[in-house]
């Protein structure tokens, strides 16, 4: 462990969070190894679908809902810039990551937390109408929240 | 082209949220220039990390699917005045940049 860059450590505490790699061992849950191969998850961010994103964050595609996360956003806006403010009423919020359904490419973001409320806003594109959900890390149990937004085009929908 | 970070930090009691504004384009790499037609290439910030007093916070990635001229922001408990913020980016080019600003 002594050759990982150190700056580089709150984000092997998402992947390797002690009990959360107990309980993926014993139910036979990948874990997400691949991510530490590469500072920024190409294949995170280029993936298609929102199973591949969660298995390749978090390990698994288990999120409970919950209204102890929420989305402020527009309900309707120009898909170029939606600015959506994710708040997480939780304790140990260790990430917070940002997916829009129907884009080619779902992730739009995510942050890793260490020393930083459950809190992130980003503005984000979206393609075509579409839910968008906050997926939350926190003790080591994965919750959601998801948001419908309505993007004012026609057609093929926002081109990029 | 030149680039912009503006780091903004607004406290609120204990807590500060630090507002990061960076001028960029964030191509994507599936748009043709409108003009001459040829494909723009791709050119998007994949990392910024936020730091208080040194010590890392708070780790964003971006990608694509984040808006040109990316505005992010984290909340950061218990700050006191005179705390040092300080925010670095990379992009998918190499290119980096930073901004710093103290809690009043």
């Amino acid at each position: 462990m002594n050759t990982i860059n150190p700056e580089r450590r709150h984000l092997l505490k998402i992947v390797f969070a002690g009990s959360a790699v107990t309980f993926a061992f014993t139910t036979g849950l990948a874990t997400p190894v691949r991510l530490l191969a590469d500072d920024w998850p190409r294949r995170t961010f280029e993936a298609t679908g929102e199973a591949e994103i969660l298995n390749t964050l978090f390990g698994h595609t288990n999120s409970r809902a919950t209204d102890a996360v929420r989305i402020e956003a527009p309900t309707q806006s120009n898909g170029a810039v939606v600015s959506v403010k994710v708040v997480a009423d939780l304790i140990a919020v260790e990430a917070i990551a940002v997916v829009t359904r129907n884009n080619p490419q779902p992730l739009n973001t995510f942050v890793s937390l260490s020393g930083a409320a459950g809190f992130y806003t980003c503005r984000i594109r979206v393609y075509h109408t579409s839910p968008i959900t906050a997926y939350v890390k926190a003790g080591g149990k994965l919750y959601s929240t998801s948001a419908l937004i309505k993007i004012n085009t026609s057609g093929d929908g926002m081109r990029f | 082209m030149t680039t912009l970070t503006k780091v903004t930090a607004r406290a609120n009691g204990e807590h500060t949220e630090v507002l990061v504004l960076v001028r960029h384009p964030m191509a994507t790499g599936h748009h043709a220039d409108a003009v001459s037609g040829n494909r723009i290439a791709a050119h998007y910030i994949e990392t910024m990390t936020f730091r208080l007093n040194g010590h890392v916070v708070a780790e964003a990635y971006l990608g694509p699917g984040v808006a040109s001229n990316p505005v992010t922001s984290i909340l950061i408990p218990r700050t006191r005045p005179g705390d040092q913020v300080k925010v670095e980016w990379t992009d998918n080019q190499g290119q980096r940049g930073n901004g710093e600003t103290v809690v009043e």
